[in-house]
């Protein structure tokens, strides 16, 4: 059996780095293998991506140990530029590897580099547009899309490449849920229709399981798991690496022999074991009521344009309220990071008010209105200024004129409420990617903002970390913060935040609670989110009397056992 | 374009011909670029040019120009001549027909274009674009020549004809040896460095402008007036705008090898493909057509028309 890819006991420790980034592994991927890489950050994944064209070890220096063999060459002595004509790499962040002034260039710069004959590049670049949907896209700047569009590009940049094996490290996370659905579809789809391999580490498995044959599982640089989909379902979870889709844990709990990934398949194998009972009206959840606050953000009429032609905001109205935890959806580039700076006067209006507090942002300077609102972006790197964590925390304190006793008991308060405590006099560099996601926030914290704005906190984190800082959020939430948070992460939005605001082409298109929001599927579909699961199969159970609006897995346990303990046939579980 | 243009404004030096000259091109480049944008980029050169001209109206003053008065009387200073006036006009327009001819370059052409036409490719050029270029060089180099060295042609040799052929074998020679170079152009990695320069410009300004929200929205004042206050509030920012900008860099490397950069780069090819088209040849004839124009205009000595006309209605 031809092998296109071989690792042979391989281990790799970047330099300056204590323990390896990968440790002893054995991999081998047969022609044509659609396999899925998966397991939390900083497990190794990218560097495995990385072994396969050379630029470990010949980009990123560090000691590699074993073989690694693509098509039969040798990763240490061949060319990455060799390596490359056979192996199309994808990276996370779309951003950092679009480097044309155009589209088509972008698409062209591969095929131009392996010397593709000019009539033929022409094709590629058609071809790879089609396929990406893309067409129109031609002559726009590449870092003026928006980031599925980036993204979107970055992977034609590859397709019109033709190589023998596509390796696509976390494609999809800086995607909506339609946009992440799409993607990775269209990447599996070229692979199988070309007969190429297709290396993919994901995290959204959900999404991606159905489409692959074979699934790895790593941890601190190791393969912990190498099966088939059936066969890595089947063995469970393991804690903090790997967490089965929600389905196939309540499938599990409730003992089905199926192991569905989505509600269509979930409903039948229900239907099969169980009989099932009626809701009455009182076993119904009951969603909790929360007192308004007083009104603290008040935004009247407001528009915004970049470029004084297209509107970012085309009149926004909108006001929350004191100890609201909501969360801002929407499609890339529907104005939601636009709305959100005008909060804290990073933008002023252009048209209509925006009252926070009770001042005009107008008034006002960002600075000043800094000490109330505080404001975590969506990369963390932009706003470190500092090297050691300790300083950091300082920042926001010293800004605001506290003395030192209080700027320490502050900055200590703040990391510990992010779970960092201890990590006082680390070095910032050095952190990792969920670590900085979180510091971040713990150096707004020291502030004691009465309104949060968090701009996707989740981007490129993994499961586990993301209901980190989600858990962080909601415990903030009920010390009494205001929290606005703007995420592509449906699931955990639902599941978190109560008040939904789904903006579409810079006007809200829903404001209200998120139990109604979830169940409106027209709705959902037009602003690119997609119900989770369990919500789906919360409609299929409609006629049980079971409401639409449930989202997490245990609620729906509840609900099913509910159901099937009052069953005829006297299943219980 | 933009150098055959500097070069047909170094021919004149009268402010009437120079101006049409200049509204010509402007109108030129306001129908590619726009009115807003030049008028945005021109704006801060307006003063610049202003400056220059006053400069030059104080040491262009020909022997025997006609004397107006002093700027400053009491010290018999900085006196002003009609000429001066004349020719100082002239010279700031000269100034502006560069500046607009670099622009509409720049703001009608596509940097990678730009930067394609500068890169060495496959060496299989039509005979007819090496005639064009020799065919420019030459009449370039021939009209300088004749300029320049026309006296010390003269002093070689009387005989009108001598002296043409002279110049013509002259201008012909460095006509091909610009060529050569011309042909050989930027080595493949140069020319796409200069284009990956282009592209992240605009990246990092973003970047940068990212970095600096995140420092307001910390609560650090960025908007003083005082200009010191402003510098210092920046200063807070270059640490993560240097931290950004090498990882920019790092991640530019792996991403250009990811592409097989290091493929086989002499022999890279290209998607965009320069040729000339219709309008190039209409705009190169234009351009010799004023090239001649300017030369005989030179020649019989209307050079000085508004000079001449100037003095004719005023000193008689």
């Amino acid at each position: 059996m031809e092998h296109d890819i071989e690792f042979a006991d391989v281990s790799f420790t970047y330099e300056g780095a204590k323990t390896p980034a990968i440790e002893n592994i054995n991999l081998k991927v047969r022609t044509g293998e659609v396999v899925l890489i998966t397991g939390p950050s900083g497990a190794g994944k990218t560097t495995l991506c990385s072994c396969l064209n050379g630029l470990v070890p010949q980009f990123h220096n560090g000691v590699l140990k074993g073989q690694v063999l693509v098509k039969g060459k040798d990763t240490k002595k061949t060319r990455v530029g060799v390596l490359s004509s056979l192996v199309g790499l994808v990276f996370q962040d779309p951003e950092s590897q679009l480097i044309s002034p155009t589209v088509a260039d972008e698409i062209a710069f591969g095929p131009e580099n392996l010397a593709v004959p000019h009539d033929e590049i022409i094709k590629r670049v058609e071809e790879s547009l089609e396929i990406a949907r893309l067409k129109g896209f031609e002559e726009r700047e590449p870092h003026n899309l928006s980031g599925g569009e980036q993204q979107a590009c970055a992977i034609a940049a590859i397709f019109a490449m033709y190589p023998e094996i596509y390796v696509m490290d976390e494609p999809t996370s800086n995607l909506d849920p339609l946009g992440t659905q799409h993607v990775l579809s269209m990447i599996v789809k070229v692979a199988k229709e070309r007969g190429k391999t297709l290396l993919i580490a994901e995290h959204k498995l959900e999404e991606i399981l159905p489409l692959v044959d074979r699934v790895v599982i790593m941890d601190r640089g190791q393969i912990v798991r190498d099966d088939t989909v059936e066969g890595a379902l089947s063995k469970g979870d393991i804690e903090h690496v790997f967490t089965r889709p929600s389905l196939v844990r309540l499938a599990e709990k409730l003992q089905l022999e199926a192991q569905p990934l989505i509600a269509e398949q979930f409903y039948p194998a229900l239907t099969q074991k169980y009989k099932l009972n009626g809701l009455t009206v009182d076993e119904r959840p009951m969603a909790e009521k929360k007192d308004k606050g007083d009104p603290i953000i008040e935004i009247r009429g407001l528009r915004h344009s970049y470029d004084g032609i297209n509107a970012a905001l085309n009149g926004v109205d909108l006001t929350i309220y004191q100890g609201e935890l909501l969360s801002i959806l929407g499609r890339n580039g529907s104005g939601k990071t636009t709305l959100v700076k005008h909060i804290n006067g990073l933008l002023k209006p252009v048209e209509g008010s925006v009252i926070v507090l009770g001042q005009d942002t107008t008034q006002t300077t960002t600075a000043q209105l800094a000490k109330k609102v505080g404001f975590c972006f969506q990369n963390p790197n932009h706003q470190m200024i500092t090297f050691v964590v300790k300083d950091e925390l300082a920042l926001g304190p010293k800004s605001l004129g506290l003395d030192q006793e209080e700027i320490e008991r502050r900055s200590l308060q703040a990391l510990e409420f992010v779970g960092m405590a201890g990590q006082m006099e680390a070095d910032v560099m050095a952190l990792g990617k969920g670590q900085k996601q979180r510091l971040a926030l713990a150096s707004v914290l020291t502030m004691k903002p009465e309104i949060l704005i968090i701009d996707e906190p989740t981007t490129g984190q993994d499961p586990q970390m993301t209901e980190d800082i989600f858990e962080i959020i909601r415990r903030l939430n009920e010390e009494g913060t205001t929290v606005l948070v703007i995420t592509h992460k449906f699931d955990y939005a639902a599941a978190y935040t109560e008040r939904a605001v789904i903006l579409a082409n810079g006007r809200i298109v829903y404001d209200g609670p998120m139990g109604p929001a979830l169940t409106d599927e027209e709705l959902l579909r037009a602003n690119s989110l997609a119900q989770p699961q369990v919500t789906k199969l919360a409609a299929k159970l409609a006629a049980q009397n079971v409401p639409g609006d449930i989202i997490t897995l245990d609620q729906m346990y509840d609900v099913l056992s509910k159901l099937i303990a009052g069953g005829q046939d006297g299943h219980h579980i | 374009m933009f150098f055959a243009l500097t070069f047909i404004s170094l021919l004149f030096l009268d402010p009437l011909i120079i101006g049409a000259l200049f509204f010509g091109l402007y109108a030129l480049a306001a129908n590619a670029v726009g009115r807003k944008t030049i008028a945005q980029s021109s704006k801060p050169l307006i003063v610049i040019f202003t400056v220059f001209s006053l400069y030059n109206l104080y040491w262009l003053r020909p022997e025997g120009a006609i004397h107006l008065f002093y700027v400053f009387p009491q010290w018999n200073f900085f006196p002003i001549t009609v000429e001066g006036l004349i020719r100082s006009m002239a010279l700031f327009f000269r100034f502006f027909i560069v500046v607009l001819a670099i622009h509409t370059v720049l703001y009608t052409t596509a940097s990678a274009d730009l930067v394609l036409g500068l890169t060495k490719r496959d060496s299989s050029r039509q005979l007819k674009n090496i005639l064009t270029y020799v065919a420019i060089v030459t009449a370039l180099l021939f009209s300088t020549i004749n300029l320049a060295w026309s006296e010390k042609l003269q002093n070689i040799s009387s005989n009108a004809a001598v002296a043409f052929g002279i110049s013509l074998v002259a201008s012909l020679a460095v006509a091909a040896g610009s060529y050569w170079l011309l042909s050989k152009g930027l080595p493949p990695e140069i020319g796409i460095t200069i284009s990956l320069g282009f592209s992240t410009v605009g990246i990092l300004t973003q970047q940068t402008q990212k970095i600096m929200d995140a420092q307001k929205a910390r609560g650090y004042e960025m908007e003083y007036k005082n200009p010191l206050l402003r510098m210092k509030a920046f200063a807070s920012s270059l640490i993560p705008i240097f931290f950004a900008t090498i990882d920019r860099a790092e991640n530019i490397a792996i991403a250009i090898l990811t592409r097989a950069f290091d493929f086989d780069i002499r022999n890279r090819t290209y998607r965009r493909t320069l040729s000339f088209q219709r309008n190039d040849y209409v705009m190169l004839t234009v351009l010799l057509f004023l090239l001649f124009a300017g030369l005989g205009v030179n020649y019989l000595g209307w050079g000085r028309i508004t000079e001449v006309i100037i003095f004719s209605l005023f000193l008689n």
